[in-house]
């Protein structure tokens, strides 16, 4: 999602800072559950927020788990922290980081489950390995999650979404509750506003629920 | 005089050296010599060192497909197709194309039962998607200007039930993927083979035809493990 710059926004996230990371992304690598009031919980994470209305609706449909969303632009994050704000969640944090490099901010087996709502699908051949379920990405969600730990992936492309099968299945993770028309299912369920915009057009969202392997690959 | 002795002894020593290569050559042939190292070679499946020891999910998912629809096992069938769209070991999709090349094998009366049990599956559980395959292509050339024949015919049932339903044709949803998001999913060879393989075995047993099909498997690179899996599964 890409935004217009809107300068005011530099000034008016602070109102925010109690909800959003900016900077400092490297102190809180193996303590992100200390962020929040119950450290024990489990802590899922959102890999590209955007707006933040999946973040702020599970942690509202959570309260017994931590959240935290990343997302590099700051035009965007800015809603994202803003929601989460008004609603009052102390249980849900974001962070302006780019997760390609999210191994040097979050020590190995440290989350219990990363959330991955409607990426890039880079559809040209050429830009596969940019695609957040490509294996090189799968194998470092796998390092930093538990044991048992899960990728929850929901895409509104067809094409990503039979890349991603393939991937995940390749690199040994188990597969669970696959959907090719989330919409009609009665899975648990919190729209993005991306989603809300493409399934009303009659577009059938894609989901799959991805267990990591149990044996995975060294950095 | 030195001279003509000098050739003479060339002659005879090029004539020995000929005669030994000649005699040797025939020596190793008779010993059956050449041939020892293709025989003596092992197997590709004892040089790998990972060879597979079973089929993996999706194989066994395939084979269970081919059998249940040889078999006329509707109930077992159609658990089968749920439970691989779930784990996503098959696409909806791969299902389909699996199914709908089992008529040889499986003989056609078993196969269109079985796409009437997957059909019944899909009404049950719309989160398998869209059958592509059955979607009415895009009517060009005359059939487009006449509007009739096949296309056509299809294209005006399909309108029809649903008005009767009232409801609306969504252009944007029954959009075909583009052709390589659909290859993605298509099955291989190897795929279509042991689904083919699996019904043949269940529909004659374990005669001549399951033998050949058998062999063709081993040369597209299932191990004789794999091989053994899977008569354990067609004939437990």
């Amino acid at each position: 999602m890409r935004l217009r710059r809107k300068p005011w926004i530099d000034e008016a996230i602070h109102e925010y800072d109690s909800h959003i990371i900016l900077s400092g992304h490297e102190e809180h690598k193996g303590k992100w559950r200390e962020l929040f009031a119950h450290p024990e919980r489990p802590l899922y994470m959102e890999l590209g927020t955007g707006k933040g209305r999946f973040i702020a609706g599970m942690s509202e449909a959570y309260p017994d788990a931590n959240f935290v969303g990343f997302e590099v632009q700051l035009g965007v994050i800015y809603y994202a922290a803003q929601k989460i704000f008004e609603g009052e969640r102390d249980n849900a944090k974001v962070c302006l980081f780019d997760i390609a490099g999210i191994e040097e901010v979050v020590e190995p087996g440290e989350v219990d489950r990363f959330y991955i709502n409607f990426c890039d699908p880079w559809p040209k051949a050429k830009h596969a390995k940019r695609r957040l379920t490509y294996h090189t990405f799968l194998d470092r969600y796998a390092r930093l999650l538990k044991d048992g730990g899960e990728v929850h992936f929901k895409t509104d492309n067809e094409g990503l979404f039979m890349f991603s099968l393939e991937e995940f299945k390749e690199c040994g993770w188990e597969l669970k509750n696959v959907t090719y028309d989330l919409h009609s299912t009665d899975l648990p369920n919190v729209k993005t506003e991306y989603e809300e915009k493409f399934s009303k057009k009659g577009q059938p969202i894609f989901r799959l629920e991805a267990v990591k392997p149990k044996v995975q690959k060294e950095a | 005089m030195i001279k003509g002795d000098y050739k003479t002894l060339k002659r005879v020593l090029t004539l020995t050296l000929a005669l030994a290569i000649v005699a040797g050559g025939y020596m190793f042939e008779a010993n059956g010599a050449g041939e020892q190292p293709s025989k003596q070679a092992p197997s590709i499946s004892e040089i790998n060192i990972y060879t597979p020891k079973e089929l993996n999910a999706r194989q066994k998912d395939l084979v269970e497909i081919g059998r249940y629809t040889a078999s006329g096992d509707q109930g077992a069938l159609k658990s089968t197709i749920a439970s691989a769209i779930e784990r996503g070991t098959l696409t909806p999709q791969e299902v389909s194309i699996a199914i709908r090349q089992l008529y040889s094998a499986a003989g056609l009366k078993q196969m269109n039962a079985a796409l009437a049990t997957f059909d019944q599956l899909r009404e049950e559980r719309p989160e398998f998607g869209a059958d592509y395959e059955k979607m009415v292509p895009k009517q060009t050339g005359l059939s487009a200007l006449l509007g009739n024949g096949t296309n056509g015919a299809a294209l005006t049932k399909q309108k029809t039930e649903e008005a009767k339903e009232g409801v609306q044709y969504n252009t944007f949803r029954m959009k075909k993927p583009k052709p390589q998001n659909r290859n993605r999913s298509r099955l291989g060879k190897l795929d279509r083979e042991l689904v083919a393989a699996a019904a043949l075995g269940t529909r004659v047993g374990k005669n001549n035809l399951f033998s050949a099909s058998e062999k063709s498997l081993s040369e597209l690179g299932l191990s004789k493990y794999q091989i053994e899996n899977l008569e354990s599964m067609i004939f437990e």
